[in-house]
């Protein structure tokens, strides 16, 4: 079945290995989930209350809380990338534009636990100050995820502006448009595809962060209806419970946790992917 | 004779790479001139210099003057006097060497610089758009699919949607840089028809690579050799038949 192909046979046989680990991994997540799901009906995984010592072990306040807060981290963090790839598309002076890039290039090496302790130091105080309460809160995790989320979702707007905006800048110059009028009524509408996957590559980041919800969201497993009240993850409930030694119900609402986490990253990338193999409209 | 477009010593440069060297010249009113020369001999820079195009790229220096006639005026192209860059360029139409839609809707490619540019919006950028498209014979052809992308027609089809997307523009002059060398045969003729009968209505200048198409449209002719350009030809100045491809081509 490979005679067409001109792979040397021991490369093929690694990329299958590690194709059949990395399915194997996947695999053991979501069917240890599933058998979590059929096995753990009585410990009403889909409840409210995360209370162990009553034998509850409900993850609704932690599904709750994942999604709240990557879709406001997600709805900050975009609007941040959208600007900022305007000022580097010449809505900005280029002296500007310049001391973006480096820095967003620099923020890409930035390990997510400086954000965070930056964070704790800095921001925090800030809220707590500011409203009152312990600072630790869906705000401050929201701000931050939306923060760590800039460089990577503006980079790669930016790599699909600046591709469309070299295909047309002459057309639209000979036009008498300026840059400004391209950039909004050319650009950014031929762009919308890509704009539409750096924001799900920005959700699937932001629901996927441990770190950073562990560290400033609070961790109280409720259902936060201000952005001042503490949430709970389903990353850092994993990493949290995980940390104090988990057995019986708690390993199974665990198995579920990361299989929910797994089924969800899956959507945002396939649909990022069949969004950016259409591509930008030629 | 009435000039639209006069060059005086014009040089352009891009970085150390001189490529028009003083070029004199004058462009004579509602005519077909066609410039003529070999790859790299500054065709197209001389175009982009009446549009200011050239500004658009890194290294450019220009030197010398240029004044067009718009509007019954006779102005600088740049400098005082001279008109906002998004007018001249809407006065001064240009249809480059391969098809350029914008990645929009056919409809979009002709309203959007219709109302950015002309201020013509809704009912009145409508009529403009139907009038320029009707001009270049491609209203039938796309009227019932105005929102589908421009990139959903065949080449031809875009290089006459980029003619009415400038005439559209109710320009003066019109810059034609080889329009149709990237079309089959069939397409070219069809551009060229349009132009010929566009000839009495704007004034045209146009890069052709090809000697037998200039002899076709042009009235006067622009011979340009490595950056220099010293007055026009005119097609009366032209030996009849195969003679005329062996003159010209001796000029090259």
């Amino acid at each position: 079945m490979f005679s067409s192909s001109s792979s040397p046979p021991w490369l093929r046989t690694v990329s299958l290995g590690v194709g059949a680990i990395l399915a194997s991994v996947f695999a053991f997540i979501l069917f240890s989930a599933l058998a979590a799901l059929l096995r753990g009906v009585e410990w009403e995984f889909f409840g409210a209350v995360w209370s162990p010592r009553e034998e509850k072990f409900g993850l609704l306040p932690m599904i709750y809380g994942s999604l709240i807060l990557s879709f406001s981290a997600l709805a900050l963090g975009w609007v941040l990338s959208l600007g900022c790839c305007c000022t580097l598309r010449g809505l900005g002076p280029r002296w500007l534009a310049k001391i973006l890039l480096t820095s967003l290039r620099f923020m890409t090496a930035i390990p997510t636990v400086v954000y965070g302790f930056a964070a704790v130091f800095l921001l925090v105080p800030v809220i707590r100050s500011a409203f009152g309460g312990s600072g630790f809160s869906w705000l401050a995790a929201a701000v931050m995820l939306a923060l760590q989320g800039v460089p990577a979702m503006t980079l790669t707007m930016d790599g699909a502006l600046q591709s469309i905006e070299e295909q047309t800048s002459l057309t639209a110059a000979a036009l008498g448009l300026t840059p400004v009028q391209h950039l909004t009524w050319v650009v950014l509408p031929a762009s919308k595809k890509w704009l539409l996957s750096s924001a799900l590559l920005g959700y699937g980041r932001a629901l996927g962060d441990t770190l950073l919800p562990i560290m400033l969201a609070g961790n109280a497993p409720q259902f936060a209806a201000s952005p001042l009240e503490s949430l709970r993850t389903l990353t850092a409930h994993i990493g949290l419970t995980l940390s104090t030694g988990a057995g019986g119900g708690e390993r199974s609402s665990l198995l579920l946790a990361g299989g929910l986490l797994l089924v969800n990253s899956m959507i945002v990338s396939l649909t990022a992917r069949a969004l950016a193999g259409r591509g930008p409209a030629a | 004779m009435e000039f639209c477009v006069s060059l005086r010593d014009l040089s352009v440069s891009f970085g150390s790479r001189q490529i028009l060297k003083g070029v004199n010249v004058d462009f004579p009113c509602r005519k077909v001139t066609v410039l003529l020369g070999r790859s790299g001999s500054g065709k197209t820079t001389l175009l982009r210099s009446i549009n200011r195009l050239n500004e658009s790229f890194d290294g450019y220096r220009g030197y010398g003057t240029g004044r067009v006639f718009l509007d019954g005026v006779l102005r600088p192209i740049s400098g005082s006097g001279s008109l906002p860059l998004s007018i001249l360029r809407r006065k001064v139409g240009m249809v480059f060497q391969s098809p350029n839609p914008l990645p929009l809707s056919i409809g979009k490619n002709i309203l959007l610089p219709l109302a950015l540019v002309a201020g013509k919006e809704g009912e009145e950028g409508k009529d403009a758009m139907k009038k320029a498209l009707e001009e270049v014979g491609l209203w039938r052809e796309v009227s019932d699919r105005l929102d589908r992308p421009a990139s959903s027609l065949s080449g031809g089809q875009q290089q006459r949607l980029c003619l009415a997307r400038a005439l559209a523009l109710t320009p003066e002059i019109l810059l034609l840089d080889e329009p149709t060398s990237s079309l089959d045969r069939a397409a070219g003729r069809r551009i060229e028809e349009l132009i010929f009968s566009l000839r009495e209505r704007y004034s045209i200048l146009m890069v052709s690579h090809s000697l037998s198409q200039a002899q076709r449209l042009g009235d006067y002719f622009a011979i340009l050799t490595e950056g220099t350009l010293n007055g026009l030809l005119p097609a009366s100045e032209l030996p009849h038949g195969a003679e005329a491809e062996t003159f010209i081509a001796n000029l090259l």
